[in-house]
């Protein structure tokens, strides 16, 4: 995936301007002199201290599907595999029969026409969300939607450590990942060695194995593993049946202020978690988060036609009445616009009603020894 | 531009961590319960003493080295670390009648506002004779007559209520861009388009952003461009079009502590450049522009003082500190001037095509979203999100009427508090009733791929097969089968 890649460096606007702190004169005398102490101050304060070498990091995106690359196919919403692209192979599925000769070289989001039959698939430059709907799952998996949800909520940024039990599918993994990118690292452990063996394939296969690492460990029993120096991760994520009993080995790895989330089924399990935060942990919050999809249709709607009926007056009066109706009719149907198409939403029929409670909490800050009386 | 050189070693341009502690000048947050600040930690000075609570005013030099996550009080109009770190200390109550069996309820409360028999006077005298805020609670506990009477729960519940009152402490928070928004968001949702945290974290996650990207936006929130600048870490390009006059976001920025090397990813694009009417007139001064940049490159750095300058320096200033403070700002201007990519840079850029595309705004997203979506790569993500659905609904409808995009999708998010606690855990009685909409897609390329079709066609739609289908004989790769399976909704 493109987020593992290297940055590349390359110079900028502020690398091109080659702007310098210029020695000051011992004496400041003349408006010249004046200016070059303001203008360093000035650039102290604009730049910081460290003004030299500020380029830039790019990471080239990957536009051609080149043979052995990632991708994802899109055959409709919601029905997302992928292949590793293989010249001379054959990928089929309800849409027909595609060559992957077809599409290598070509640009990826391309639309691949089936060779057999009308049908189509999209070729799609794999991300953390696409692959999360087309991995296979080996586990129940944490949703796009939950996977933003921790990131955010345990603060990561780049080059931070976080740890994370078990692995399962690796969909979270691969989130962390990109959050952590280019210099972080994610410390992942897995107590079934066949899912372990199997992530760290896939991690490697995905070219995001230098920042994830799955390690066959039952985090539970044994703790972290020295993989990870004690007090030094910024963040842990625990995704285990009974999370409550890993508790103590994550605030070994905390770093101070450091965030642990828990991603729990059952309210028991959060429960019982909870109660395990005390005394060590502050800010406690548990939440849920869910998705609503919304459909949207598009077309005319049909008025109804309302004809009332007269009831009564006279004769005569009906008569009049009648003209004029028609006459308005008439008139109407001569100004009346084509029918306007209308953009209207409503919600899908159906949603998952529910993932996992997410819990958070922050490690206590140690009181220094000068604090404590 | 780019120098495909070596690969970049990590100590060459790594951000420097996060710093435990609030550092002189830094931002924090201070978090009551439910009033939280920002604060800025500076020197005692003339006008930087703010209002805290009822404690009257205090200067923020405290907060300078206070570690993120501690807990602060106001002693002697100092803000101070506590000793035991708790937002509810522990109170020393003299009776503590251990009657847990009997089960205690509400059948025998009088609502009648007479249990308490602790009047303000008392109250009033205690805090003149120096008692500190947890011996009035005790105070008040032991007078109340229905305290007792009260659950462990209802108890715990009184006595949190009763020190939030009479002993005001709070949490030093860091700025991260869940804390800012979920700030923002309480205090005033629709001043900042109901963008709820988890909202904001659905826009980062859904536009794969990641550090080194080039991102595209139109944003008039800023939160949303504090937190990309916060997660592409120093690495990578924004490039924030905006329709203003200066470049927005500078207030929601400062909050984030940023040192340049982090800012130094937002590149400004003013959308009067790139897309304003009457281009021709424009690009003219634009021109001039580029070349006003180029003039002040050659005159070197310290840019040095035409003699108009030197003149209204002599005889419009009285001292030199006002000379320093011209000299200062005009040096200022020069730095920003000669940072900022002029306009050529900024096409360029936006011709690279960016890597994602995030619409954040007030304004109608259509034509925004039609205006920027050639610049973004194929098989990119976009994001556009809005406060109504509507005119989400009005992009969705054209980006698939044209066929732009796939994987489109249209959403809400529903987000539940749950306050855990043993034997009465429950949801929050009131939560968020909106945190959105946000629409997400997929750009598709617009390359055709000619395949050679074998056989008649049989059948319909997507069902429909070659009659004369080669046969199945060609090698099926082991990724098919990998691929194949999976099938959920």
């Amino acid at each position: 995936m493109d987020f593992a890649k290297p940055p590349l460096p390359s110079s900028g606007p502020t690398a091109e301007a080659n702007l310098k702190l210029v020695p000051a004169p011992s004496t400041v005398k003349t408006v010249d002199e004046l200016n070059i102490v303001a203008s360093n101050e000035a650039l102290i304060a604009e730049l910081g201290q460290e003004m030299e070498g500020l380029i830039e990091h790019h990471i080239p995106r990957s536009n051609t599907i080149t043979p052995n690359s990632l991708c994802v196919i899109f055959s409709s919403y919601a029905s997302l595999s992928f292949v590793y692209s293989t010249p001379n192979s054959i990928y089929s599925n309800r849409n027909g029969v595609f060559h992957h000769n077809d599409f290598i070289g070509k640009q990826f989001g391309v639309k691949v026409p089936s060779r057999c039959s009308d049908g189509f698939v999209f070729i799609l430059r794999p991300t953390v969300e696409l692959w999360a709907h087309s991995l296979n799952h080996r586990t129940q998996i944490c949703h796009p939607l939950d996977q933003s949800v921790v990131v955010s909520h345990l603060y990561l940024s780049p080059n931070a450590v976080v740890l994370e039990s078990g692995t399962g599918s690796g969909a979270m993994s691969h989130a962390l990942s990109r959050a952590v990118a280019p210099h972080g690292k994610v410390w992942s452990y897995e107590f079934n060695h066949v899912r372990a063996s199997t992530a760290n394939v896939e991690f490697q296969k995905n070219g995001v194995s230098h920042i994830c690492a799955c390690e066959h460990r039952d985090v539970c029993g044994q703790g972290f593993g020295p993989s990870c120096p004690d007090g030094t991760a910024d963040g842990v994520f625990l995704d285990l049946p009974e999370p409550w009993t890993a508790t103590a080995h994550a605030l070994i790895k905390l770093k101070g202020d450091g965030r642990v989330c828990s991603y729990s089924p059952c309210i028991e399990q959060t429960q019982r978690f909870v109660a395990s935060l005390e005394g060590d942990f502050h800010s406690v919050s548990t939440i849920e988060v869910r998705l609503k999809e919304f459909c949207v249709d598009t077309g005319v709607e049909e008025a109804m036609e309302v004809v009332m009926p007269f009831y009564y007056g006279t004769e005569k009066v009906d008569k009049k009445r009648k003209e004029r109706r028609e006459r308005e009719e008439k008139e109407e149907k001569e100004e009346k616009e084509p029918p306007k198409k209308r953009i209207r939403t409503r919600p899908a029929s159906e949603m998952r009603g529910h993932t996992a409670f997410l819990t958070f909490a922050t490690k206590n800050v140690p009181l220094a020894k000068s604090e404590k009386k | 531009m780019e120098t495909d050189a070596s690969v970049s070693t990590q100590p060459s341009h790594s951000p420097s961590t996060p710093s435990p502690v609030v550092r002189e000048g830094d931002i924090c947050i201070v978090d009551f319960g439910e009033t939280r600040y920002f604060l800025r930690a500076c020197r005692a000075g003339k006008d930087n003493q703010i209002k805290l609570g009822q404690k009257g005013k205090v200067y923020t030099t405290g907060l300078i080295n206070m570690p993120y996550g501690a807990v602060i009080e106001v002693k002697n109009s100092r803000i101070v670390r506590t000793e035991d770190d708790l937002i509810t200390p522990l109170l020393n109550l003299e009776e503590k009648e251990e009657e847990e069996t009997e089960k205690c309820d509400n059948r025998n409360l009088v609502d009648d506002n007479k249990s308490q028999k602790t009047t303000m006077d008392d109250i009033n005298k205690l805090r003149e004779e120096g008692k500190t805020g947890q011996d009035i609670v005790s105070q008040l506990v032991s007078n109340s007559t229905s305290f007792s009477g009260k659950t462990a729960f209802a108890q715990a519940k009184y006595i949190k209520r009763k020190l939030k009152k009479y002993l005001p402490r709070a949490r030093v928070l860091r700025c991260t861009s869940a804390t800012v928004c979920d700030l923002y968001f309480k205090k005033d949702a629709m001043r900042y388009m109901s963008l709820r945290p988890d909202s904001l974290a659905q826009i980062l996650s859904y536009a794969n952003v990641y550090a080194g990207a080039q991102v595209l936006t139109f944003d008039t929130i800023s939160v949303v461009t504090a937190s990309l600048v916060e997660r592409m870490g120093g690495y990578g390009r924004i490039l924030n079009v905006f329709s203003s006059q200066d470049p927005p976001h500078k207030e929601v920025l400062s909050k984030f502590n940023f040192d340049y090397k982090r800012l130094d990813v937002l590149k400004f694009v003013s959308a009067y450049e790139i897309f304003g009417e009457g281009a021709g007139r424009e690009v003219k001064d634009l021109d001039a522009c580029d070349d006003e940049k180029q003039k002040l490159k050659r005159q070197g750095w310290p840019v040095p003082l035409m003699e108009h300058t030197k003149e209204h320096l002599q005889n419009n200033f009285e001292n030199d500190e006002k000379r320093h403070e011209f000299l200062f700002k005009r040096a200022s201007r020069f730095i920003r001037k000669l940072c900022r990519p002029s306009r050529d840079e900024s096409l360029s850029y936006l011709n690279k095509k960016s890597d994602s595309l995030i619409i954040s705004t007030k304004f109608d997203p259509l034509p925004i979203l039609f205006a920027l979506l050639p610049f973004l790569a194929p098989s990119c993500p976009f994001v556009v999100f809005s406060e109504h659905i509507e005119p989400l609904a009005e992009c969705f409808d054209k980006l698939k009427s044209e066929k732009l995009a796939i994987q489109l999708q249209l959403t809400e998010t529903w987000n539940r508090e749950i306050k855990v606690m043993p034997n009465i855990t429950h949801p929050q009685m009131t939560m968020s009733a909106t945190g959105g909409y946000i629409l997400t897609g997929c750009k598709t390329s617009d390359q055709i791929i000619e395949v050679e079709k074998k056989g008649k066609l049989v059948g319909k739609g997507f069902g429909a097969m070659r009659s004369r289908a080669p046969k199945r004989k060609l090698e099926t790769s082991k990724e098919t089968s990998d691929g194949g399976g999976e099938k959920k909704k």
